[in-house]
């Protein structure tokens, strides 16, 4: 019983505490790639402790939406890292919901981020909005068919159950149709983390950015808010894909060391993909905004793929 | 039992009626008539109400039956769970609508007869009533028919404006082409059943000896006839004009109940006259489905009249109810009965969801027009401060119908999704297939939708004021808000505590199919819903929604305590060192424009760019940009067709000479031919 | 032991799928030099496939094989096709007669039939390696589509050798090869096409200083 109680609250601290350390990790990496040293991997941490004691200045075109969008986008997103199996399968509030309600949760921090960003009345926050806006109902489709294809290899919607069934049949797990899901699920991580080649986090040219542009008028608190529900939400999107393709190493049960081996594990597979997503990032450059769909196009054609390849072969 | 929901029923159709009458009695009183026949039908939809829970929760079958001396037909009506369950939708939509007219007709008074209005409304109310508790098909049509001319004559209540007209005149032509296709499907039917009665419950045995291909004939037949109502694809044409062109109040009650009366003509005819129907009949109406909700959806993206956008998102979410109905219809043609019942519930729980949000969007997009007397989204902006009540309001509405969770449109979303990840039973592999095809059409649907609300709630409400109507607009009476107030407190209801609406819809379910799955998807009450299949996957929006604020506590207290005094300072938006200005906003127009890049194929859009220079190339007086949308569907289906019905009638024109003798001809050599048809 | 080939077949399934991917940047991409990396990735994966399909059934002469095509296909060929690329200097990419996003829509219904009409061989015929067939297949097709929508005469020879490589894998798949004369006589025809058609890129380049092969329409006067 207490562990059913520790769990989420340890849940919660992984995914709050550690989603700052996988941003300056990247830069980190990305930064001696290019030859440059780069800013401590804790950077993000320092940015977040300032933010958060600073004032903030609001502009008097907004209204409360503008108000209350950072804490909406955070606690859906920390609402989310309570379903998603981190270190262990066994997630205690997994009765809540499944992985579409994760996907819709997702939906809502974006909705009013979007508002947030009509809300200023500034042109480059609409820019970024309509931009995200197209972006997210591209890769939506991908997403969901790609989430589709393992949910029906082992029936079921629901992340604690497509982890644990899938850690106890590895077979399963090498299965053509599942790799190109899994291939769709990268490519539409990529776009809705808003990583190159999809949007370029660093820039704040108004021209090529989609998700900085709508944080544009954030400050202090709200921004810090609203960065770490970024940072939150890349940490959760590689968790979902690291424990629903490569489950190995998560605790089946609660116990301690269980917990402490699956949470070494986890931070091997977390910073895995990091580097991986640092390869991508350093060996493309980003598309043409028009370019986009073409690419979400393609992760909707292999999650198509997937999922008539299942159907078909089984 | 039995007589107290008879009286009920009959006791709210009179009223109805008094109130219709009664509005003409006040001639010279206009406003008080127009308030008595508005709160009759208040309290007549209240008895329709009472009507509805007790017939659903005794869960049985009610005959009224009236039979007039030396009548042919018999006036029967029946209520059963599925009429009582439409019933409770178009009540309590009818209701909160009857209580908003209240507040919206001052717009009206002494501009024109608002007697009218209460009337026909009355009788609008009463006819939808009969139409999904008629049991005879003589008076289906009659009162089909009458639900037809009635909503008719609202939607051209604002008859000086030519566009409203017109689509009047589009929607009364194309209702009546989709009552013909009726009528004709009945008489098909009707030659099989040997009796001359005309009564459905002969229709109900009609299924089972009728050839298959009378039957294929049957079907399309009623696709088309209750397609045109439902505004499926390509049939939609009329839907887009009618709704916004009637007041308000009544767009609320066309879009969020009448064309669902479609969907209760589809339920009969697909699930007890024509049973057992073959599985590609079901294909097909998904197929009808998802195109529908996908080319809706596309349509309302790129409209600037908030009224049209509302309209076309009615056609995409009917679509996704049919997308419910079709998958239930495959699975009971395979005999898979537990899910069948599960997309039955899905497509009805969204059908009773999108109701009250509709009503509500539409209540709140009255208000908009109310408060600042245009419906163009390009117009407005900053309402959100002139509006206060408003504004909220229609985010609910506007979350909800974009599937957020908590609210309701995102429990019928998924339970849609579950039943098409459910698709993976069906024996056919390439039905299989396009199950899950339209499984991607429902997500890239439920993206377009949040693009598309968030597109209306925030170029309206957001930012600066682009026009002075906005500017002066001015919050509207409490009584339209209050009625809103109920919308939206049902839009969270309906969302947080499915399991008591899912008890409802399963007792349709279990009169419809004969199967219980209530026990199989809720196991605690009010926490807990289930698929069918079992250990498939759990969800209970009320956990999530107490995690929510019990996180929102902890977060605030946290941030709280980091830093005590947090302070806001006001200032203006940074806009590169100008002071902002209406015209620097994102518009409508910009920010649907990626997607008409995207689907260009389907938009078509045409572009001009206009200057004009006060000094020629020099100094610019002004730049008209024009963006259109080329309806290709106007132009490459409908355009043809009225050209050939046009091309056509010129032809025979010739017939027509204007002399009384010979159209006495003609008609006595109907006759003849007739007779000697009989006699032979 | 029944694990083990479930196992094994399961990994030429995903080499199968890869394969497929290839083929499908080969149709996505719009550079040159990116289809002949494809091509070259494809070969690798048809190699290894082969490879292990060697040593999972104990047939002795598809190493042979496979030495071959690793040769032919992985390093031979691409080179080549590298090596013509550099020296007549195309700077116009590739170019199609249909646009990106309907070619793939076109690839993925030539792959939804593929998978369809082998539906009925592949739920009776072996119990494993389901995949590889109408993968096979669809390389095949996607192979020709790439021949027909394509205006270049390189991404024609491209087309071509990787219609080659879906006959290949088919026969590898589902009955571990042709005889081996068969092949090593396949392996000759398609290392002499390719050359010719190289050497026939080139004369077209020369003669109409382009590569696009509608050009070719001119010499029917």
């Amino acid at each position: 019983m207490t562990a059913k109680i520790i769990l989420p609250i340890l849940q919660i601290l992984v995914i709050v505490g550690f989603s700052p350390l996988v941003k300056g990790f990247i830069n980190k990496i990305e930064a001696r790639l290019q030859c440059r040293r780069g800013a401590s991997i804790f950077q993000p941490y320092y940015n977040l402790i300032k933010l958060l004691r600073k004032d903030a200045v609001v502009s008097e075109t907004s209204s409360w939406i503008f108000r209350a969008t950072p804490y909406v986008t955070f606690i859906s997103i920390l609402i989310i890292s309570l379903l998603v199996p981190v270190l262990s399968s066994q997630v205690p509030l997994n009765f809540t919901g499944d992985i579409i309600l994760i996907i819709y949760l997702f939906a809502l921090a974006r909705f009013f981020l979007v508002l947030t960003s009509l809300d200023t009345g500034s042109a480059f926050g609409g820019m970024g909005g309509s931009r995200e806006m197209m972006v997210s109902s591209m890769a939506e489709p991908a997403m969901i068919l790609s989430i589709f294809t393992v949910a029906l290899t082992v029936n079921s919607t629901n992340l604690s159950n497509i982890t644990n069934l899938l850690l106890n049949n590895s077979v399963l797990l090498l299965n053509p149709s599942l790799f190109l899901a899994f291939l769709a699920f990268a490519i539409v991580l990529i776009a809705e983390a808003g990583r190159i080649p999809v949007d370029n986090p660093f820039t704040h040219l108004e021209l090529t950015m989609i998700h900085e542009g709508m944080m544009l008028e954030f400050s202090g608190r709200y921004l810090a808010l609203v960065e770490w529900a970024s940072s939150m939400k890349l940490l959760l999107l590689l968790t979902i894909l690291v424990n629903i393709f490569f489950p190995w190493g998560i605790a089946g049960g609660l116990t301690f060391p269980g917990l402490i081996i699956a949470f070494a594990l986890y931070v091997v597979k977390i910073g895995f993909f990091a580097f991986l997503i640092v390869i991508v990032e350093m060996s493309f450059a980003k598309l043409r905004l028009f370019r986009i769909p073409n690419l979400l196009g393609t992760a909707f054609i292999l999650s198509v793929l997937a999922i008539i390849s299942l159907y078909v072969v089984r | 039992m039995a007589e107290h929901i008879s009286h009920l029923f009959i006791i709210s159709i009179i009223l109805y009626l008094a109130g219709s009458l009664f509005a003409l009695c006040f001639y010279g009183w206009q406003r008080v008539g127009n308030y008595i026949a508005l709160i009759l039908a208040a309290i007549a939809s209240c008895f329709s109400i009472a009507t509805a829970v007790v017939a659903l929760s005794a869960g049985s079958t009610i005959r009224l039956d009236f039979t007039i001396y030396h009548a042919i037909i018999k006036y029967n009506f029946l209520l059963d769970p599925v009429s009582a369950y439409f019933i409770l939708a178009i009540s309590v939509i009818g209701f909160v609508a009857a209580i908003y007219s209240i507040g919206y007709t001052r717009l009206y008074v002494n501009k024109r007869d608002t007697r009218f209005l209460g009337f026909t409304y009355n009788i609008f109310l009463a006819s939808m009533l009969l139409v999904v508790t008629a049991n005879n098909a003589v008076v289906f049509m009659i009162v089909w028919e009458l639900m037809t001319v009635v909503s008719f004559f609202l939607v051209i209540y604002e008859h000086e404006n030519p566009a409203n007209m017109k689509a009047g005149f589009m929607y009364i032509i194309m209702a009546h082409i989709g009552a013909v296709f009726l009528s004709v499907a009945f008489f098909i039917m009707f030659a099989f059943t040997g009796t001359w009665d005309f009564g459905f419950d002969d229709f109900r045995k009609v299924g089972s000896h009728m050839p298959l291909i009378y039957k294929n004939v049957v079907f399309f037949l009623v696709i088309i006839g209750f397609g045109i109502k439902a505004g499926i694809f390509p049939l939609h044409l009329w839907l887009p004009m009618a709704h916004p062109a009637a007041p308000s109040n009544v767009s609320m009650v066309m879009s969020g109940v009448m064309i669902k009366t479609a969907i209760y003509g589809f339920i009969r005819f697909y699930f007890e006259f024509l049973t057992p129907c073959p599985p590609w009949w079901g294909v097909v109406v998904l197929i009808i489905g998802a195109s529908s909700a996908l080319l809706g959806i596309l349509y309302a993206l790129t409209e600037r009249d908030i009224k049209t956008l509302l309209a076309y998102s009615s056609i995409e979410n009917n679509g996704i109810i049919i997308i419910g109905i079709g998958l239930s219809m495959i699975f009971k043609s395979y005999n898979l009965m537990a899910l069948s019942s599960l997309a039955l519930m899905a497509g009805l729980y969204h059908l009773v969801n999108h109701a009250v949000f509709k009503s509500l969007l539409f209540g709140c997009a009255g208000n908009i027009y109310y408060a600042t007397h245009t419906k163009n989204i390009e117009e407005l902006g900053g309402l959100i401060k002139r509006l206060r009540v408003t504004a909220p309001l229609f985010l609910v509405g506007a979350l909800a119908i974009s599937a957020i969770p908590p609210l309701n449109g995102f429990l019928s979303e998924w339970l849609i999704f579950q039943s098409i990840l459910n698709g993976f039973h069906i024996p056919s592999v390439i039905i299989k297939i396009i199950t899950i095809i339209c499984g991607a059409v429902v997500a890239l649907t439920g993206a377009l939708v949040a693009t598309c609300f968030v597109k209306a709630f925030g170029i309206s409400f957001l930012a600066l004021p682009r026009s002075d109507h906005a500017k002066k607009a001015k919050e509207v009476p409490v009584i339209m808000l209050v009625s809103m107030g109920l919308l939206a407190s049902l839009c969270v209801f309906l969302g947080i505590f499915p399991v008591k609406v899912m008890m409802v819809i399963n007792s349709v379910n279990t009169h419809l199919l004969n199967t219980n799955i209530l026990p199989a998807i809720t196991s605690y009450d009010w926490l807990h819903t289930k698929s069918v299949q079992t250990n498939f996957t759990d969800l209970s929006p009320t956990s999530a929604t107490v995690l929510g604020l019990i996180l929102f506590a902890v977060t605030f207290g946290v941030l709280t305590s980091i830093k005590p005094r947090f302070v806001k300072k006001i200032y203006e938006t940074w806009t590169c060192g100008i002071s902002p200005e209406p015209r620097l906003e994102y518009t409508a127009t910009a920010f649907t424009r990626p997607f008409k890049t995207i689907f260009s194929n389907l938009y078509r859009p045409q572009r001009e760019v206009r200057t004009e220079y006060s000094v020629p190339n020099f100094f610019v007086k002004s730049i008209t940009y024009v963006d259109e949308v080329t309806p290709i569907f106007e132009k490459y289906f409908y355009s043809p067709v009225s050209r050939a019905v046009l091309s056509i009638s010129n032809r025979v024109r010739w017939v027509h000479t204007g002399s009384i003798h010979i159209y006495l001809t003609y008609i006595f050599i109907t006759l003849i031919i007739l007779i000697i048809f009989v006699g032979k | 032991m029944t694990q083990q080939i479930i196992v094994n077949s399961r990994t030429i399934d995903i080499l199968a799928v890869l394969m497929l991917i290839t083929t499908i940047i080969l149709i996505g991409t719009s550079r040159l030099r990116t289809c002949i990396w494809a091509y070259a990735c494809r070969s690798f994966m048809l190699t290894l496939a082969s490879g292990l399909i060697a040593y999972f059934s104990g047939i002795h002469h598809i190493y042979i094989t496979t030495g071959i095509s690793l040769a032919l296909k992985v390093i031979v060929i691409p080179g080549f096709l590298f090596y013509i690329v550099k020296k007549i200097n195309i700077k116009k990419e590739v170019e199609s007669y249909i646009n990106y996003t309907l070619s793939l829509i076109l690839a993925c219904g030539i792959i939804l039939i593929a998978y369809y009409s082998t539906q009925n061989i592949i739920q009776f015929e072996n119990t494993f390696m389901r995949h590889c067939l109408p993968i096979a297949l669809s390389i095949t097709l996607l192979g020709f589509f790439v021949m027909i929508s394509r205006k270049q005469a390189i991404t024609h020879i491209l087309g071509l050798i990787t219609m080659e490589d879906g006959m290949f894998f088919a026969a590898l798949s589902t009955s571990y090869g042709m005889p081996l004369i068969v092949e090593l006589g396949l392996f000759f025809d398609i290392l002499v096409s390719v050359i010719i058609m190289g050497i026939y890129v080139y004369r077209i380049k020369e003669s109409f200083d382009t590569i696009d092969t509608d050009s070719l329409r001119e010499l029917r006067e």
